[in-house]
């Protein structure tokens, strides 16, 4: 390996309408070397890799050389001549087509005369390019049926494969984040041999140890800026957990967010949300008791179980434990039974899981509840009309969007609906996944303000973010997860704060060099 | 100030217009088959006659579109009903000839079989998680392999008592009886979907199964008697033939397709922007005295006009309605998430370079 740099990034400035989310960016990345990047959520990273691909065009005065040639900037196909490879979290594998067809997708299938595709000549390919990679996977194997971390090798392979040209440098955006421990150390064999072959890579991570582990040297940027390269010798987890967050005590000071004063009332009830045995695919062996009138937050890292507890809280997916409400079991897998015994679900993906979007707000937020209206043989329209505006007034909303589909709704408004559809069951525990992803900040103060009302008024109630700030504003006690188990609580006399928050997240076990 | 009253006029006049093609194309269709037939064939169009025929002639199809409504409704395709009225016909004429069995009991005989299959249909559906298009497509053909060997591939009459034909055929103020019983079965379809938690939890189903069944709906139960009722529903238009046309022939049951779902997805645009009882009528027999009009007009050679109308028509009410947004947002915000829940699904994937599009 040599030691010119394959990549020298200069004055990188990135600015989106009311935020800078890249501050003059320097980064250089020598020839097949492992490259780390790391940051914490908006610290500019992704920014950074989509500027690298060209899907960004950043501001004025950027200067990028890559393979000793000026990389001409938001110019996807430039970037790909180029060299530059990408692979995201989500690798973009289509599970339904063999491996072989998908390592073809990108760079296209070997064809011979008519358009006829060579078959054997792409199977033995892209089994050579798999075997380069340390695994022997059959490339007539439908890619849903490999374990997850031979999809990232199969994503791996797509990416490299030269027959777009030779691959200098592969950027590798989170692509552990949802593998489980062991099965991340198959990836590293991977990359290992990758960078072998003086292919540079540049890992971008939030889990810290095995950024150490498999990376050289390590960038770190905070809030859109360069905090400094080092060596990954020089480091451990807790001083990069530091350099990301800034100074944890100096930040508990600076980046403090006052909870909201909580409603009169909210006194710690008895009863509420039992948890015991708590096992999903990710969860193990969690206790929980969250009591009437108190506010849980959940949070931890992807793949550390936050987003899959509100499920199996719920009762959407399989679990094993018990669940209990009042003192009252919960079986799995019946919502409805979940939702008759008090126990209500915001989901996180509005789109895909609560909201309908053909169907009118009146209807997208009484769904859960007709009873009141419902005086057999009628179903009360306009009882159920007054009852509607008067939430959607409550809530800020003009009564009479009350007809507009839901579908055309901003994400604000829909998740004000979702909100009166739970809220209007008056739960007794309620369990918000991501309730201020992707609204606008009056809906987000709406939110706490109404998830405290809901606590005072005697409602056990779990909120899972991975927004800290959510958390620091609304929780009684913060729970952090990592590996499916509790890593850290904070209650809220602690006076925690979202860096404190984002630190504990980071410095959690992942199962590697611990 | 004249000069902006009158753009106000103007631009309330386009929004009637507009909605008018939107949610009541079929109307205006109508004034223009009648416009159209009244001068071309003014003495036998405008007539009673006329009126009388295709009121009753679609009333086996409508029965059809309904009983197809109910399981469109929450989100399942059902494609056996043309098989399951053609089972209730062949049970009801072949005992009828064959056993002495009082026939309102071969009737709910005959039903029953058809609300058998379609409990069939459901389990296949809900607890074989088979798409409700392929199951009941295999159903369809099950349905026909059955009716072929009862009847032995032919045609055959039945032997109705007078009591069982007048049951369909009666005429109650100038008008054939099972006009009246389609509406009343239309009238009580309206209820359950459109004034009851039932029709609300149908509808939800068909918009997001997921989002409705964590709402704490009964999805499967529902698809499950959705199809089963519609199955009954087919039987009980299969029955409703037998009065009429006394006999069984394989021209009756899975032709009638076409038609059937024509209705309802024309209907669909109609009224409301989503498949609805009224709707579904209303194209039904818009089509149909569209295709009286053109019959009358034409000669015995031209019987491929009345397909070719019916493909044209659907065609164009529906993509109106589409242009409109009146398919758009149910079918498609699923693919699209309206708003931008800031999930890395909704950023756009770069793999190995854009120029690689994989997804």
């Amino acid at each position: 390996m040599t030691d010119a740099a394959i990549l020298e990034v200069e004055g990188l400035t990135k600015t989106f309408p009311g935020q800078r989310a890249l501050d003059g960016v320097t980064l250089s990345v020598m020839a097949g070397e492992v490259h780390g990047l790391v940051g914490h959520n908006g610290s500019g990273k992704s920014t950074l890799a989509k500027v690298l691909s060209g899907f960004h065009e950043p501001d004025a005065g950027a200067r990028v050389l890559f393979d000793g040639a000026s990389l001409p900037l938001s110019n996807p196909r430039a970037a790909l001549e180029a060299g530059l490879r990408f692979v995201h979290q989500h690798l973009a594998l289509v599970d339904d087509l063999s491996v072989c067809e998908n390592v073809a997708l990108g760079p296209g299938f070997a064809t011979g005369r008519l358009w006829r595709l060579r078959w054997r000549e792409q199977r033995s390919r892209t089994r050579e390019e798999l075997l380069a990679l340390g695994h022997d996977i059959d490339p007539r194997v439908a890619v849903g049926s490999l374990s997850p971390a031979e999809r990232t090798i199969v994503a791996l392979a797509r990416a490299l494969d030269g027959s777009r040209g030779t691959a200098k440098l592969l950027v590798l955006d989170e692509v552990t984040a949802t593998l489980p421990a062991g099965e991340a150390e198959r990836v590293f064999t991977a990359i290992r041999s990758i960078t072998a072959q003086g292919v540079a890579v540049l890992y971008i991570s939030h889990r810290l140890d095995e950024v150490l582990d498999v990376s050289g040297t390590v960038t770190v940027l905070r809030l859109g800026r360069r905090v400094g390269t080092f060596a990954s010798c020089k480091l451990t987890r807790d001083s990069l957990a530091r350099l990301m967050v800034g100074d944890i005590a100096a930040a508990d000071g600076t980046l403090a967010v006052a909870p909201r004063p909580r409603p009169a009332g909210g006194e710690h009830g008895t009863g509420g949300l039992e948890v015991r045995g708590l096992c999903g695919a990710v969860i193990t062996d969690l206790d929980l008791s969250v009591p009437r009138g108190f506010v849980l937050g959940i949070t931890g890292l992807t793949g550390s179980g936050r987003e899959e507890l509100p499920g199996l809280l719920f009762g959407r997916v399989d679990r094993t434990g018990s669940v209990s409400v009042d003192g009252t079991m919960i079986p799995p897998h019946r919502p409805d039974r979940s939702i008759v015994a008090g126990i209500v679900l915001v989901p996180a993906d509005r789109a895909r899981d609560a909201i309908f979007a053909s169907l009118d707000v009146r209807v997208n937020m009484t769904i859960s509840g007709l009873a009141p209206f419902w005086r057999p043989p009628i179903l009360n329209r306009r009882k159920e009309l007054l009852h509607v505006k008067q939430w959607l007034d409550g809530l800020l909303m003009d009564p009479e969007v009350h007809s507009r589909l839901a579908g055309l709704l901003s994400g604000g408004m829909q998740q004000k609906t979702l909100l009166a559809r739970a809220l209007r069951l008056e739960p007794k525990v309620l369990i918000l996944d991501e309730p201020t992803q992707g609204v606008d900040v009056q809906t987000k103060e709406l939110v706490y303000e109404r998830v405290l009302e809901a606590a005072a008024a005697g409602a056990a109630i779990v909120v899972s973010s991975s927004d800290s700030e959510d958390l620091c504003r609304v929780a009684d006690e913060i729970l952090v997860l990592a590996l499916g188990r509790p890593s850290a609580r904070i209650s809220a006399e602690e006076r925690p704060t979202p860096g404190r928050i984002d630190a504990l997240q980071l410095v959690a076990p992942t199962g590697r060099g611990t | 100030m004249s000069g902006s009253k009158g753009q106000r006029a103007l631009s309330s006049g386009l929004q009637g217009a507009s909605f008018m093609l939107r949610r009541a194309s079929a109307v205006v269709l109508a004034l223009i088959f009648t416009a159209t037939f009244a001068i071309l064939e003014p003495a036998t169009f405008l007539s009673m006659t006329t009126l009388r025929l295709v009121l009753s002639e679609q009333v086996v199809i409508g029965m059809l579109a309904l009983a197809a409504l109910i399981p469109l409704v929450s989100g399942s395709f059902d494609l056996s009903i043309g098989g399951m009225l053609s089972i209730a016909l062949v049970i009801t004429t072949w005992m009828s000839v064959h056993t002495q069995l009082n026939l309102g009991l071969v009737s709910v005989i005959a039903i029953g079989v058809c609300l058998v299959a379609g409990w069939i249909n459901g389990f296949v559906v809900v607890r074989l998680h088979v798409n409700s298009f392929i199951a009941t497509l295999a159903m369809s053909e099950i349905l026909a392999a059955i009716s072929l060997l009862i009847s032995s591939n032919s045609q055959f009459a039945g032997e109705f008592s007078n009591t069982f034909l007048s049951v369909g055929q009666r005429q109650v103020l100038g008008i054939q009886i099972d006009v009246f019983y389609l509406f009343a079965l239309a009238v009580i379809v309206w209820y359950v979907l459109e004034q009851t938690p039932l029709g609300r939890y149908l509808y939800a189903t068909g918009g997001n199964e997921e989002a409705a069944r964590l709402a704490g709906v009964r999805t499967k139960r529902l698809t499950w008697g959705a199809l089963t009722v519609s199955a009954g529903i087919a039987g009980l238009a299969g029955v409703l033939l037998a009065t009429n046309v006394g006999m069984y022939s394989n021209t009756f049951g899975p032709p009638l397709l076409f038609p059937v779902f024509a209705a309802v997805f024309f209907g669909a645009t109609q009224i409301k922007a989503r498949p609805n009882v009224w709707g579904t009528l209303v194209a039904l027999y818009v089509l149909a005295f569209g295709v009286q009009g053109i019959q009358l007009r034409s000669s015995d050679r031209s019987y491929w006009v009345t397909p070719l109308f019916n493909g044209v028509a659907l065609l164009i009410s529906v993509a109106f309605a589409s242009r409109q947004g009146a398919f758009g947002v149910g079918r498609r915000a699923k693919a699209k998430p309206p708003a931008g829940d800031g999930t890395p699904a909704d950023e756009p994937t770069v793999v190995g370079g854009p120029g690689a599009s994989a997804t």
